[in-house]
């Protein structure tokens, strides 16, 4: 029941985050920007199942930092954008980009 | 990073973090539930904390589907084929089952509310279970902490003296040490003068040590203290105590409070939910033995109640210290107090000792839960086969199109699952809600409780564990049966709920029937335990109970004093309007202290006496009155008078089965007794009192003695009134008479004998309340199904009933025809239930009072109350087939 190569909508958006937030991403702040920048609530379980999926497929790669030296300072596992993500992410770009060639909303159902 | 606030650090809702650690796997615990604790704090310091934990809530949420799935996919890789298949439920699955469960919203609530009944039910039982019996005991290596006690030859355990605890402790050594506890109550007086009883333990010196106790703030008394510190009254509070009454107030510890009339120092708080070594009785009070009795303690103190505990040395058995312990026993002696024959040991350890008391019962509660529970289930499986089975022609399609079963049946669980996780979420709000609200639902408690349980990590996880199988139990049978389509009946467009003589499927009436035996069982178990109860209540006590009010009084006065006090107290008082009479005595039947007080009894002058010479017999002393104010009758001689004074002869009253066993078949009226001593003064026996209950139901016929009140000094008395009406609508009254004559003196709240008696049937009206609540929901669980089932089956069987019509059969023939399946079905129903619920009457003997097991009434009466109720869930579908307009329902087909 694989999903192949192809990225959901979530996913993209995991992808995306990545790119943002650079070196220094992990779960928060990603949940964050999606919860942010879609207006939307998803559960952080969803995200931590597509970052498990896209790195299953390659997409992205994990690492451990060493706990903080503070109050409540811990382990976490920080991910980046790997080259096959970066690949995916431009594939899907084109595919929404051939979508949208040539159509004006301008003047339709009231706009 | 911007700074975290400090203190007080905000928290994040414990019950949702309990959840999703409990739900999550040990990789998701490792970052996800940090990662939402993380932002959780950002929240807070942004939104504030009310703001952040509404965030937390949603999220957690939101979280338990996801969640449950890589849980399951995590264990998938673990399981063979099918059920790896059913793991890995997708996210398409989870969608179609949610918009399913949506369209069917009546069917869903259904199913829902049902699972919430069960669920929550087994929740809140379970989370009191536990607190009383299953949870962990208090103390350091309490595997090795064991309870020591004389048993009778009929197995009722009783406690030691002193002196002879003493003796167990020095010539023993399978035990590293041994400490005693023995419990009294006492009077705390607050700082505005008011007074509140409490439970004492008072123990040996070294209790916190064997126990191994630390102090939540202060100190602990310790065996080796010097002489100088031992001989000051020095307490442990609990941490309870310290909250209700002192708001935690630091300065208290080596500060005096005043106990009883007497001046103690609080050395320190007890650890904080310890609350001794009987959890249904909470001690707030730990007091040296050799402070509260004085030195007499350890110089050989005869009398006492205490019960040792030991701790075991190592690598030594239980067996071992009850060995030692009985030869020890057989070198000091010890024998029944009545009937002189030698008592055996018994050692038990902490947890032995807890199922003892609870387990009983609380196998029994959390059986029958777990039966409301199964119904609950039965009726979700019911709902769920109807609708499936409805749904056949979809799973037919999908089969012909090459669909796995494998597939079908992890469709159908999700849905299950969906359903149950519902139910979960909402029963553990419910059952927070029932567990904070439970003590005020409860009859009044006869002492101070302080209710230990609550939603703990136990809780949530049998919680979750119980939901997550109910899913299982009942989504599994019906997905099984309707992942085999029967092609031909789908494609010919049958109806597939009904057989084709128009009867609910198998499945369903096996369902339907399960479930009124069981409810069968439930209703007949309760009639059974109420009827118990309410015997409890007509018991021959060999009391009268009318409007006698009770007043307890710790006078404080010198014995001249007295005399004068007690009298002006009775004239007093029976001047008061609405007072018919009063009098003085020690204690009544059921009082909660004193009841075990004894006099040594010498019968010098009977040759046939059967009772040992110096034989402990339970007594009262009374004043002149109290046996007609008690309705207790003098068959022989005649009561206590006022010509029994101080200075006159001294008498006694024996009761009949003190008389049959001293003086058997001869008049003991005129002979005499010697109390205390083989050469004390001889008392007089003048009269026979008819045999009573004195401190238990269950208690076997004591012997027992009166002696007038007047004729020996007590330290606490009661004053007995008895009223024309309600006998609280005089309470303040008599107190006011009680502050005048002494303002020193100390009362404890005042009660009635009917208030008395309800204390002592408190056990059984609760568990009577708790089985009766389980009957009506189990019931009501059943009616829902059976109703549902019978409905379902009218409306399918529309057009047949029409036509029936149609054809002229009259609205009687149709109303037979529906009732006859019914009828079948309770019928059934009842055949495996009656035998069911004897089967659980004959297990349940020991907790019944005076009725038979098998008690037809209660079989009889709950068979008949099924019946009724359970015909009507039939009936009202019938009713209305019986009116269906046969051309609307023709001209609809």
């Amino acid at each position: 029941m694989g999903r192949g190569k192809g990225l959901s909508q979530l996913e993209e958006y995991v992808l995306l985050c990545l790119v943002r937030l650079g070196d220094e991403a992990y779960g928060v702040p990603i949940h964050q920007e999606i919860e942010e920048r879609t207006q939307r609530s998803i559960s952080i379980a969803t995200v931590y199942t597509a970052l498990d999926r896209l790195e299953k497929e390659g997409f992205v790669r994990s690492r451990l930092s060493s706990p903080l030296p503070e109050r409540g300072g811990r382990a976490k596992r920080l991910y980046r954008l790997s080259v096959e993500g970066a690949t995916a992410l431009q594939r899907a770009r084109r595919v929404l980009d051939s979508m949208w060639e040539g159509v004006d909303l301008t003047g339709e159902v009231g706009l | 990073m911007a700074h975290l606030s400090d203190d007080p650090f905000p928290r994040a809702p414990t019950l949702w973090h309990r959840l999703l650690r409990l739900l999550a796997t040990e990789a998701d615990r490792a970052y996800l539930l940090d990662d939402l604790e993380e932002r959780f704090r950002l929240l807070a310091e942004r939104d504030g904390i009310p703001a952040a934990r509404r965030w937390y809530r949603r999220q957690a949420a939101l979280s338990l589907l996801p969640l449950t799935r890589r849980r399951l996919a995590a264990a998938g890789t673990a399981l063979p084929g099918l059920l790896r298949s059913i793991g890995a439920f997708t996210m398409t699955d989870l969608i179609h089952s949610l918009r399913l469960l949506r369209k069917n919203l009546g069917t869903t609530t259904a199913a829902v509310v049902s699972l919430v009944i069960g669920i929550t039910l087994n929740a809140t039982i379970f989370s009191v279970v536990d607190w009383l019996w299953l949870s962990a005991s208090p103390f350091g290596e309490p595997d090795r902490i064991v309870r020591l006690f004389a048993a009778d030859r009929e197995g009722r355990l009783d406690d030691f003296d002193y002196s002879d605890f003493e003796a167990i402790r020095d010539q023993t050594s399978t035990m590293e040490d041994v400490t005693a506890v023995e419990f009294h109550g006492a009077m705390l007086t607050g700082g505005d003068g008011t007074t509140r009883t409490m439970l004492v333990e008072v123990t040996d010196r070294n209790y916190f040590d064997v126990l191994e106790l630390r102090p939540s703030a202060g100190i602990v008394y310790h065996a080796g203290d010097d002489p100088e510190t031992a001989a000051e009254p020095g307490v442990v509070i609990s941490y309870s105590l310290w909250q209700r009454e002192f708001g935690g107030d630091p300065e208290l510890v080596g500060n005096p409070i005043q106990l009883t009339g007497r001046t103690v120092t609080v050395l320190g708080v007890a650890p904080r939910g310890y609350s001794g070594i009987r959890r249904q009785a909470p001690a707030d009070v730990w007091y040296p033995v050799q402070t509260w009795w004085g030195p007499s303690a350890s110089e050989g103190h005869r009398g006492g109640a205490f019960i040792p505990l030991g701790r075991i040395a190592p690598e030594t058995e239980v067996d071992q210290v009850q060995a030692e312990l009985g030869t020890v026993m057989a070198r000091l002696d010890i024998r029944d107090e009545v009937t002189q024959t030698p008592m055996e040991a018994v050692v038990m350890t902490d947890a032995a000792y807890q199922t003892r008391n609870y387990g009983g019962a609380g196998a029994l509660l959390l059986a029958l839960v777990a039966v409301v529970l199964i119904i609950a289930c039965a009726n979700v499986a019911g709902l769920q086969l109807a609708r499936t089975l409805a749904r056949q022609q979809e799973m037919a399609i999908r089969v012909a199109l090459g669909g796995r079963r494998a597939r079908l049946i992890r469709q159908l669980l999700v849905e299950g699952l969906v359903v149950s996780i519902i139910a979960l979420v909402l029963s553990l709000a419910l059952s927070r809600m029932v567990l904070a609200a439970l003590p005020s639902l409860l009859p009044p408690q006869p002492v101070f409780m302080e209710w230990g349980f609550g939603l703990d990590g136990r809780v949530l996880g049998f919680t979750v564990v119980l939901a997550l199988f109910s899913a299982l139990v009942f989504s599994l049978p019906p997905a099984l049966r309707a992942s085999r389509p029967d092609m031909v009946d789908v494609l010919k467009g049958n109806d597939l709920t009904t057989t084709r003589s128009g009867r609910p499927v198998r499945g369903l009436s096996v369902l339907v029937v399960g479930q009124l035996a069981l409810s069968l069982v439930l209703v007949s178990t309760t009639a059974l335990l109420l009827r118990s109860f309410l015997n409890t209540q007509v018991a021959d006590l060999g009391i009268d109970r009318n409007n006698v009010l009770v007043s307890w009084i710790l006078p404080r006065m010198d014995e001249e004093q007295l005399l004068v006090f007690y009298a002006d107290l009775v004239e007093r008082t029976e001047a008061l309007p609405g007072v018919r009479r009063a009098t003085m005595a020690r204690t009544v039947p059921f009082y909660p202290s004193g009841g075990g007080a004894t006099q040594a009894v010498y019968a010098t002058d009977a040759s046939g006496s059967t009772l040992p010479q110096g034989a402990a017999v339970k007594f009262n002393l009374v004043g002149p009155g109290y046996f007609d104010m008690l309705g207790i009758s003098v068959p022989r001689g005649r009561p206590v008078t006022d010509q029994d004074g101080p200075g006159d002869q001294r008498v006694a009253l024996v009761n009949e089965t003190l008389a049959a066993r001293v003086w058997p078949g001869e008049d003991p009226v005129g002979r005499t007794l010697r109390l205390g001593g083989p050469e004390a003064d001889p008392v007089l026996v003048v009269g026979v009192a008819e045999d009573g209950k004195y401190n238990d139901l269950e208690e076997t016929q004591e012997p027992y003695l009166y002696l007038p009140f007047s004729q020996m000094r007590w330290g606490e008395v009661l004053l007995l009134v008895e009223t024309e009406g309600d006998p609280n609508l005089l309470a303040p009254d008599v107190r006011r008479v009680i502050g005048s004559l002494s303002p020193e003196s100390y009362l404890l709240p005042q009660t009635t004998l009917v208030g008395l008696l309800r204390d002592a049937t408190y056990d059984w009206e609760l568990m009577a309340l708790a089985l009766g609540v389980f009957a009506v929901l189990g019931l009501v669980l059943a009616v829902v199904g059976l109703y549902g089932v019978s409905s379902h089956a009218v409306n399918r069987r529309r057009r047949e009933i029409g036509i029936r019509i149609a054809l002229g059969a009259d609205g009687r023939r149709i109303l037979r025809l529906i009732l006859d399946q019914g009828g079948r079905l309770i019928l059934l129903g009842a055949g495996l239930g009656i035998p069911g619920a004897m089967a659980v009457g004959l297990v349940l003997r020991g907790s019944l009072f005076g009725v038979s097991p098998l008690d037809p009434l209660s079989l009889v009466g709950a068979t008949l109350i099924l019946g009724l109720v359970t015909l009507t869930a039939v009936l009202l579908p019938s009713r209305k087939a019986a009116s269906v307009e046969p051309l609307t329902v023709i001209r609809y087909e």
